[in-house]
């Protein structure tokens, strides 16, 4: 296995999992990333970033309650583990350190 | 959400379930309907069908794809593979007889699979000796005749000069065109053909050179010759600097150089050279005229820039060049132009007008390849028949290997790999068989000979491998999977019912007897034909007769002279066409009806000394007189076509010149016995005319005669060679040829009836077999060798009857057409063939179930009732 480093897409769909518990399926994660991110993603994409989170333990699943919008096939919910909600965690704590160890010149308007 | 009636295209969907694993289907299937319907609403049905499509294509990767249940094995256990060839092996050994006759009957077919591959490989990779074979390419043009549209192989002679100043794309450019002319060296005269080509003719092609260079031809009076040359010429001296006369006619003799000896042609040439020379000596021989978009060369070649392709030049060509072309030559007009690359030469010859390569039609390529398979699979069919029978023997093997574990599959691969051991040992016996035996055989029919070899090593190793993979499956599958199916409770308890009545064995057997009379039948009466068409009349007497090419009046006259004075010359003739060696097309036209005859041109007296017979009226006087003139002699064949009632006044008209008819001369054989007689003309011609002498002997010794006739030859024309032939010769290759096709036949037909025997064998040993307690019983009760063999032979025999029955007509039928399409008189079909076809099939299949029979009386009841 590669090890449990996130990719940057793979922590994108990781944290819209972890943060809209009502539509964490392949469908509704694809339409936040087209709507909100403005990431235009194949379907097929998603489910494949999805099966490499779960297979790294990072996220689990469950089959819905069947649904009429879909020819009344059930959704699989995504929802985040421990061990995803750690390895969040971990990025963001590297993230906001070496955030806060940038010069700040760096962002004021020049 | 309105989704009613609508749907995505369903093939997507059956596409999906087929490859997606059934795990994740619901949600993959779910969640591209849900963007479907959206984009049903929000872009249209066909761009949400179609974006549809594109996502489940999309889904197919290797992670949602149906996988093969966990379980999953290795089809082949290696550890047991020991086992399977020591087991295969031993039973081999143990089994003699059937497993001799199994290697047998598929060494004898895979032989034959091995000859005609090599024969196949052989004909598609004919000139890829060249270097720069894949770059070099023939010109062709597509000529205008009548109606119909002819591709040529010979070209304008001014093609190749207009081809290289025009085209950048050619590296080189070369012509050849052949002539027939007379060398000589010494005491050495010969007639030859004569190449003249460019000298980048011997530069692109990489004819090996014995000594001398590529470059030999750049000299004007340089010859390179064949190997064949150098030794007919100059025995065992040294060539090369000697001085070779070339008379190409009364006014051009030439002397040559020898600057090259070209070495012994590659066999799979289909072009090649004996004498070569500079194309420049053509146009100063034969005029400038030679040299015209109107006069035609016999090849034009081309190689093109490594990479280019010729096609690119056809536009300029069809669009400049036939113009030019069309312009000069009113009567041959071309159409447009084409190549064909040199690797295809020698097979798409066939399909070119005045083509310059040899290659022979893709008839007997079909033909052989579909004997090749077809005996192939009948052997195969042969060895699953007797494979099963020998399997009979093992049941209790089977059953114990189940009962220990053994899967259904192990014992298929058990099987199959034994199958394959045997047409391994098959194999090495069939190229033995086919190296000492089948190929030589072949050669002596062929007109060239093929070595035992291959294209690349490549070819040889995948052509083997498949052989055996093939065979061994095909063979092998039917039993392996017959056999593995037996319940191991059933084979112990002695309740499996070996062997039920097969159907499809039996309508196969019958199928083979069926062929197996058919080709022997096929063989008898081409042979019968054969000998009758050489003992066919050929409408005159062609024995103690001959005659001698000769050019000009001079030839005939001393040759004459010499001839009147030896008294065991009884007539003597000169002719312009001579029997057997072509006439002419004459348009003729009586009482306003027109109607192509072939026309001889004769001498006095040559009636008498060809020994033509006279059906009705008067032959010419012989002498030198006006009327004969004006007269000319018709065969059967055209009194047949004129309704010629004797009369002198209904004239001919040919050539705009009026003849009366003579008399009518019996049907003779003026050209082949492949074609019909057609209406044919005698005239007399002038003495300057004559191409050759003809003399009747009355001497029986063929030597004598020869030596003197050869003698008077050398002291008339010293120059020229004695090119003279006895008149019952002319049809020699006619002969060969059928004789070449009586033993094809002969082989075909012997090695059908042998398959056709060891299938009867097969079934034969597998119903003694099935019925074994029965016999012993019988035999135990008093029952004698003779009802035995009436109780097995009832079946046999009308397998046999029915065989006969289907295939008598059908060869009748089908011989019938095929005589009638190759000689033009048949001889009548009669009973005798029939008769022998039956007596030969009935005969060998009785031996082999005698051999069977013989099983039976020496088997000892006991030991076969005892088991149970």
């Amino acid at each position: 296995m590669k090890g449990n480093y996130l990719g940057e897409l793979e922590e994108l769909i990781l944290l819209i999992v972890a943060a809209r518990d009502d539509m964490a399926y392949g469908v509704g994660i694809m339409e936040f990333l087209k709507k909100e991110i403005g990431r235009d993603l194949n379907i097929s994409a998603v489910h494949a970033v999805l099966k490499r989170l779960e297979s790294k333990g990072m996220v689990t699943s469950s089959m819905s309650a069947p649904t009429t919008e879909r020819g009344g096939r059930r959704k699989r919910i995504f929802s985040i583990t421990k061990i995803g909600a750690t390895a969040l965690d971990a990025s963001n704590a590297i993230r906001s350190n070496l955030y806060g160890q940038v010069p700040k010149f760096s962002f004021s308007p020049i | 959400m309105k989704t009613n009636g609508l749907h995505p295209p369903k093939w997507c969907d059956r596409f999906l379930e087929w490859y997606c694993d059934d795990r994740l289907l619901e949600e993959i299937q779910g969640d591209s309907l849900e963007i479907f319907y959206t984009r049903v609403e929000e872009e249209g049905i066909s761009a949400a069908n179609r974006k549809y499509a594109w996502d489940v294509l999309r889904f197919l990767r290797w992670s949602n794809v149906k996988k093969v249940s966990s379980n999953y094995q290795p089809l082949i256990n290696i550890a047991m593979f020991k086992n399977y060839l020591k087991i295969g092996f031993r039973n081999l050994l143990k089994n003699r007889v059937p497993s001799a006759i199994n290697v047998f009957g598929l060494s004898l077919s895979i032989a034959c699979a091995i000859v005609v591959f090599i024969f196949l490989d052989f004909q598609y990779n004919m000139d890829s000796y060249h270097k720069n074979s894949q770059d070099i390419y023939q010109v062709t043009n597509w000529v205008k005749q009548k109606e119909d549209l002819n591709q040529w192989g010979r070209t304008p002679a001014l093609l190749s000069n207009s081809m290289s100043e025009d085209f950048d794309q050619i590296q080189d450019i070369a012509r050849v065109h052949r002539r027939s002319a007379v060398l000589k060296y010494k005491d050495e005269v010969f007639n030859e053909t004569v190449s003249f080509a460019d000298p980048s003719f011997l530069t692109m092609f990489s004819f090996p050179l014995q000594s001398g260079n590529a470059g030999a031809l750049n000299s004007e009076k340089s010859v390179v010759i064949s190997n064949n040359i150098a030794i007919k010429y100059f025995g065992y001296d040294n060539p090369v600097g000697q001085e070779l006369e070339i008379i190409f006619d009364k006014n051009h003799k030439e002397i040559f150089l020898v600057a090259a000896i070209a070495d012994k042609l590659p066999a799979n040439s289909s072009f090649g050279f004996e004498v070569l020379i500079p194309f420049m000596n053509y146009e100063k021989i034969y005029g400038p005229k030679m040299s015209s978009w109107e006069n035609y060369v016999n090849v034009t070649f081309v190689q093109m820039q490594p990479g280019k392709s010729p096609d690119e030049l056809l536009e300029v060509m069809n669009n400049q060049y036939v113009d030019i072309q069309n312009k000069a030559s009113e009567d041959w007009k071309i159409d447009s132009f084409s190549f064909v690359a040199l690797t295809e030469l020698a097979v798409s010859n066939h399909a070119l007008d005045y083509g310059f390569a040899s290659g022979s039609h893709p008839s007997g390529r079909i033909a052989l390849s579909v004997i090749a398979i077809f005996l192939l699979l009948l052997s195969c069919l042969n060895y699953m028949n007797i494979a099963i029978v020998s399997a009979s023997g093992r049941l209790k093997e089977i059953g114990l290997r189940k009962v220990v574990g053994g899967r259904r599959t192990e014992i298929i691969n058990q099987f199959l790999v034994e199958n394959i051991l045997v047409c391994f040992i098959s194999l090495l016996f069939g190229i033995s068989l086919a190296y000492f035996l089948f190929l030589p055989g072949f050669n002596t029919v062929l007109p060239v000979t093929i070595p035992f070899a291959f294209s690349s090593p490549v070819v040889m190793v995948s052509f083997f491998l498949i052989l055996v993979l093939v065979v061994g499956v095909i063979s092998g599958a039917y039993p392996a999977f017959y056999i593995s199916a037996f319940k191991p409770v059933d084979i112990f308890r002695g309740k499996q019912k070996f062997g039920k009545k097969n159907m499809f064995s039996k309508i196969f057997l019958v199928f083979q007897f069926v062929l197996a009379f058919m080709t022997i039948l096929t063989g008898i009466i081409f042979t019968e034909n054969a000998i009758f068409q050489s003992k066919l009349d050929w409408g005159y007497n062609p024995n103690q007769i001959v005659s001698i090419p000769i050019e000009g009046e001079k030839h005939f006259n001393e040759l004459y002279d010499k001839f009147n004075a030896n008294p065991k010359i009884v007539h003597i003739a000169g002719s312009q066409h001579q029997i057997g060696r072509g006439t002419t097309p004459a348009m003729v036209e009586f009482e306003k009806v027109k109607l192509e005859a072939r026309m001889m041109n004769i001498g006095p007296n040559y009636f008498e000394t060809m020994n033509l017979r006279l059906v009705k009226g008067n032959t010419f006087s012989n002498k030198e007189s006006s009327n004969d003139l004006e007269a000319i002699m018709i065969n059967q064949a055209f009194e047949k076509a004129m309704n010629w009632d004797g009369s002198l006044e209904r004239k001919i008209k040919i050539e705009d010149k009026q003849y009366y008819v003579l008399g009518v001369v019996e049907d003779f054989r003026y050209w082949s016995f492949y074609n019909a007689i057609e209406p044919c003309i005698l005239r007399i011609t002038d003495e300057s005319e004559f191409n050759y002498i003809s003399f009747q002997t009355n001497s029986t010794s063929t030597e004598e005669m020869d030596a003197y006739v050869k003698n008077v030859w050398k002291e008339v024309e010293p120059d020229l060679p004695y090119e003279g032939f006895y008149q019952n010769q002319v049809f020699e290759r006619f002969f060969t040829e059928s004789e070449a096709n009586m033993k094809l036949m002969f082989f075909i037909s012997g090695m059908a009836l042998v398959l056709a025997c060891m299938g009867l064998y097969g079934l034969v040993s597998f119903n003694i077999t099935r019925k074994m307690k029965d016999f012993s019983v019988r035999k135990i009760l008093g029952a004698n060798m003779w009802s035995i063999t009436k109780i097995l032979n009832n079946d046999f025999i009308w397998y046999l009857v029915i065989a006969g029955v289907i295939g008598a007509p059908i060869s009748y039928y089908l011989m019938d057409i095929l005589l009638h399409s190759i000689f033009e008189v048949v001889k009548p079909m009669n009973a005798f063939p029939f008769v022998i076809a039956i007596t030969a099939v009935i005969f060998t299949a009785y031996i082999t179930i005698a051999s069977q029979i013989m099983r039976v009386a020496k088997n000892n009841p006991t030991d076969t009732l005892r088991s149970e």
